[in-house]
Order: structure tokens, then C-alpha cells, then sequence
């Protein structure tokens, strides 16, 4: 933890995933106008930015500085679910496959292998095709494609564990390959999945506003950032703030994510470590 | 004597691969093994790196399953069980690995790492497993504060005696030391082999002994066996089988050892150990041996006794001496 505050970068992209953590949480209270998720205001639509709508209002008449921190809640909810149902299939994946070298270990790592060839965007439209576009099924969908990444590092890192001594050691006590795994390897294999999961964060958000954007995501009125970048398509040029700040907002968050994963990835490489001093 | 663990013919395959689409032959790590172990005694298995000492002491333990031969364990054949039900039925062995440094796992306290072998055996009563580690850690020279540290945090010396404190908590009767003073600087070497001593009065333990640092053997080992290539090739008592060793690699290895006064008391082994892969023919010996003739490339040799409890697996170990 220390190392990672002594690296700016890092600790730059801490700050922003912190504040967005933030702002997600007490949304309702920081937004100047709560109500604008839903309520629209015709008279006032397309305002530039002003001291009254700092980021200007949209189509609808809605301030887009409400609706974009309204939506840092959606989007953070996306991300952390999405991440969480994909660990829960790709963890235990890849403890069970890196364990031992049997069929069973060959058959979970083609698997992963076909899921790792399928498209992320194409996966999901078919999915929004088949089931009903909507949050939901943009969710399904990012957790079934990017589970395979789980699997392969922790795979990697269970094959490389279980030649440790201490693995080996334990074994001789006569310990069960369940608790080999659960208590010894998965919080040796911790900072490998914590750095995988922080960089599937920012990957997961960009993926779920592209989603939103091409109309498999969110649906309106909902206040997600991709949507609202759709929306805001048809009113380019002129009104530039429309598209501008939702846009910011995901260009923000998605590089606070990169920038703390890239940070926690040099901490828990200690050959990185060396080559960065 | 009652005899504590014993093999015969023991062979041990290592890297056989039956995968899906992976098929694969392996090598032959030890090959064809005899031993007796009598109850109390410190049994030495000697050798150049590579000869099967490791494998011949995982195979014992049961971590290892063998490919052939038969393993007795206080008369009772405990061979030919998968490896998960081998490690249970023969929780009397245990193994001190060769880095305890590195066999402890570096996320937990040791204090916790020592309490798990107890929860392994089923004691979950945890004032008691707390009471039995103190007063392990004080058997072995270490203050029952040492229960807080992180293995990282502790000395050489210190992992070595926390390695010991781990097995020994577990009541065994045999105890495996890989190499136990492998890395250790003179002085802590003393310490540790004098500990070594003491636990096996105190405890009543049988220790096979495997190094390839022969003063150590030497100090401390009631019997030795000197192994190459997966073979057992001499044993003896310690005391005879430094005196008048009687293999030509025994008396290799024994000149091998650097003396302070330069003075070469036998010739030294000519080239590396062959590869497993590649096994010579005949004797496994005779490609370095300066006694070699046609026999030994054609004829396998076979163990013969010497003198009371010394036996050695050469054709001309009459005239080699």
C-alpha cells in the first residue's frame, strides 16, 4: 500500500476511483437536481452550461450534471457486479484446472479458450437480441465474456503455487486439496485477481457505455453515461456539452481504473518492481 | 531391533503423463530399493543431487505413489494405496523439508501454520492445540512468542527450528530430514544437529537422515546408505562405512570431500552423474569408475554382504580395496 502511494500515477488513478466510489454513494444528496433523472423540463432543453446547469441541460430539458452524477452509481454498480459474477465463474475455474493435469484441467481451459475467442460486443447483442436489451442482459452478457480472464490467471497462478514447498508441505501434513486451495493458494493468487479485477472495472465500464451507446445497454430514461452519449448525437455541434460531460465522466473512470491497476500490477510483480526504480 | 520402516525393491517412476492428449514414458527415479530402518536409530541416505534421495524419501512418505516393490511401515505392508489415503495411514512419518523457510506459507503466522497440522489430525479444541504449540516452540528453543511472526521475519536457524516445531506437534515416530542442514553457517549447524539429538532422545524418534554432506552424516548417523542413480550402491554402520568403504563411488565420494591439507586420500569421480534417461548399462557405475572392466559394462551387480551389516553392489570391490 505504501509502495502504491509513492507511485503518482497510481495514486492519481486511487484518487479518482475514490471519488467516483464517493459520489456514487451519496448521489442523491450531491446532485442539484434529483429529480432530473426522470422528470423533464421541455422549456428548458438544450441550455449551454450557466451557474444554474454548470454542465448545461439535454434534450429533455434535464441537468446533465444530475444525470451524470446519477449515473456514476449505475455505472460503478455495472462494473463491480459484472466483475463479481465473473470471478465467481472464472476463480474456482482456474483453481480446479491449474491444480492437477488431468482431463478435467485440459476440458476447463478449452472452454475458456472458445469463451476468450468470442467478441465481448458481438456476444452481447446477440444476447440483447435473444433476451429483452436492457441492463440486465448488457450485465449477463460482459460477466459470460469476461469470466475467461479470471480463470487464466488464477490458473497460472495455482499451476505456479502448486510447485511451491509450502503446497507441498501442507500435502505432507495430509491436508485436503480443498483447503490446499481455498486457504493457502487463493490468498497466495489475491493480488494477481485484485489486479485482474481492477483493470476488468474500467474495461467493464467502457464496454457497458459502448453497450449503452449502441442501445443494448440502459434504456431510457435511465441516467447512464453511454446513453446519454447517444442521445446527445443528433444535437452535434451545437450542443457540445450534451456529449461532452457524460463522456468526460467515462474517460475519467475508466483511466482512475487503468491507471490503479497498472499501480497495484507493479506492486505485486516484484520484477516489475526493480526494472521501475 | 524392531524395525520402523522398511522397503523392498522399491521402484519409483517419476513424469508419466496421461493427459488427454499428452502420453508420456517416464524416468526411473529410484530403482529397485532395499532398506531396513530399525526403531530409534538416524539412518543416512547419501548421494550426489539428482540420485532419488528426495524421491526415495516422498515415496516413503507416501506423497509419492511407487510404481513398484512393497514398503513396510512397523511390520504392516502400507503400499500399493492412492496417494490421499497413503499420507493418512502413515501420519507416522513426517517430513522436514529441505528450505522450511519456503515450506511455510508466507501469508500466514506461524503460529497459525503450526495450529493447522493440528486441525489436519482433527484436535479442534483450540486452548489445547494453543497449549501443545507453546510447548512445542519451547521444545525446539523458541520462545511461544515466535507463534506471532511471519516466516519472513525469521531467521534461518529459527525456520528450521519452526519446521521441526510443525512435524513434531504431530507426534511422529519417523521423521524425514531433507538435507537438514543445507544453508546454514557452522555454528547454527552445530545448534541444529545438537537439537536434532536431543528431540530423538526425548521424543523416542527414528530419523532418515538424507545429505549429501558427509562430515554432517558422519556426526550424527547410526547407519549410512550411499545411493547413485536410483540404486542403493553400499551400506554400512557409519563408523565402518567411513573407515573402509568399499564401493569405488563410496571411496570417490569420500575423497571428494576438501581437506585442509591438500592431500587427495582417494581419486575423484571422473564427469557428472548420467542423465535418468539415459541408464548405463550393466553396472549404472562404470562409465566413471576407475575399476571398470567388460563385466561390469555387461552384468548388473548384485548387493553382496562384505561383513556383518555392510553389504555393497560391486564385482570387484575385493580387489578395489
Amino acid at each position: 500500500m505504501k509502495r502504491l502511494l509513492r507511485d503518482p500515477v497510481a495514486c492519481l488513478g486511487f484518487l479518482l476511483v475514490v471519488f467516483a466510489a464517493l459520489v456514487a454513494a451519496f448521489a442523491p444528496w450531491l446532485a442539484p437536481y434529483p429529480d432530473d433523472a426522470f422528470d423533464s423540463h421541455l422549456l428548458q432543453r438544450l441550455k449551454p452550461p450557466s451557474a444554474e446547469f454548470p454542465f448545461g441541460t439535454d434534450y429533455l430539458g434535464r441537468d446533465i450534471l444530475s444525470r451524470v452524477i446519477l449515473g456514476t452509481r449505475n455505472a460503478i454498480t455495472v462494473a463491480v457486479s459484472v466483475v463479481l459474477a465473473a470471478m465467481l465463474i472464472g476463480v474456482p475455474m482456474g483453481l480446479v484446472a491449474g491444480w492437477r493435469d488431468n482431463w478435467l484441467s485440459d476440458v476447463l481451459m478449452r472452454v475458456t479458450d472458445v469463451f476468450l475467442a468470442v467478441p465481448q460486443l458481438i456476444l452481447a447483442l446477440a444476447l440483447g437480441q435473444l433476451m429483452a436489451p436492457g441492463l440486465t442482459t448488457a450485465m449477463a452478457a460482459l460477466s459470460l465474456t469476461y469470466w475467461p480472464f479470471f480463470a487464466r490467471t488464477v490458473y497460472a497462478e495455482t499451476r505456479r503455487l502448486r510447485g511451491a514447498l509450502f503446497v507441498d508441505a501442507l500435502a505432507g501434513l495430509g491436508a485436503s486439496p480443498a483447503r490446499i486451495l481455498l486457504l493457502h493458494v487463493l490468498p497466495n493468487a489475491a493480488p494477481a485477481i485484485l489486479v485482474r479485477a481492477t483493470i476488468g472495472m474500467g474495461f467493464t465500464i467502457l464496454t457497458a457505455a459502448i453497450l449503452g451507446f449502441l442501445g443494448v445497454g440502459a434504456a431510457p430514461p435511465s441516467p447512464d453515461w453511454g446513453l446519454a452519449v447517444a442521445e446527445a448525437r443528433q444535437h452535434l455541434p451545437e450542443s457540445w456539452w450534451f456529449a461532452t460531460f457524460p463522456g468526460l465522466a467515462i474517460l475519467l473512470l475508466v483511466l482512475g481504473f487503468n491507471l490503479l491497476g497498472d499501480g497495484l500490477r507493479d506492486v505485486a510483480d516484484p520484477r516489475l518492481r526493480r526494472s521501475r526504480k | 531391533m524392531a524395525e520402523m520402516i522398511g522397503a523392498r525393491d522399491l521402484v519409483v517412476e517419476l513424469g508419466a503423463e496421461r493427459g488427454l492428449f499428452r502420453r508420456r514414458a517416464g524416468v526411473r527415479a529410484v530403482d529397485g530399493v532395499s532398506l531396513s530402518v530399525t526403531a530409534g536409530e538416524t539412518f543416512g541416505v547419501v548421494g550426489e543431487s539428482g540420485c532419488g534421495k528426495t524421491t526415495l524419501a516422498r515415496t516413503l512418505l507416501g506423497l509419492q505413489r511407487e510404481s513398484g516393490g512393497e514398503i513396510r511401515l512397523e511390520n504392516a505392508v502400507v503400499s500399493g494405496v492412492a496417494p490421499s489415503l497413503a499420507r493418512r495411514q502413515r501420519a507416522a512419518v513426517q517430513y522436514v523439508h529441505q528450505d522450511p523457510g519456503a515450506a511455510l506459507d508466507p501469508w500466514w503466522r506461524v503460529g497459525a501454520t503450526l495450529a493447522e497440522g493440528l486441525r489436519i489430525q482433527g484436535l479442534t479444541n483450540r486452548t489445547e492445540a494453543a497449549d501443545r504449540i507453546a510447548e512445542t516452540l519451547r521444545a525446539v528453543g523458541l520462545d511461544p512468542a515466535f507463534g506471532e511472526r511471519y516466516p519472513h521475519e525469521l531467521s534461518g536457524g529459527q525456520q528450521r527450528r519452526i519446521g521441526l516445531a510443525r512435524i513434531l506437534l504431530l507426534r511422529p515416530k519417523l521423521v524425514i530430514l531433507d538435507e537438514p542442514t543445507a544453508g546454514l553457517d557452522l555454528s547454527v549447524q552445530a545448534a541444529v544437529l545438537r537439537l536434532l539429538r536431543d528431540l530423538r532422545d526425548r521424543f523416542g524418534l527414528t530419523y532418515l537422515f538424507i545429505s549429501h554432506d558427509l562430515s554432517v552424516v558422519r556426526r550424527v548417523c547410526d547407519q549410512v546408505a550411499v545411493m547413485y542413480l536410483g540404486r542403493i550402491v553400499e551400506q554400512a554402520p557409519a563408523a565402518e562405512l567411513f573407515a573402509q568403504p568399499r564401493h569405488p563411488y563410496t571411496r570417490a565420494l569420500l575423497g571428494a570431500a576438501p581437506r585442509l591439507d591438500g592431500k587427495a586420500v582417494a581419486p575423484t569421480l571422473r564427469g557428472d552423474p548420467p542423465s535418468l534417461r539415459a541408464i548405463p548399462s550393466g553396472c549404472r557405475f562404470h562409465p566413471r569408475c576407475l575399476h571398470a572392466d567388460m563385466s561390469c559394462l555387461e552384468r548388473e551387480p548384485v548387493m553382496q554382504p562384505v561383513a556383518a551389516g555392510h553389504s555393497v553392489c560391486c564385482h570387484h570391490w575385493r580387489e578395489a580395496a
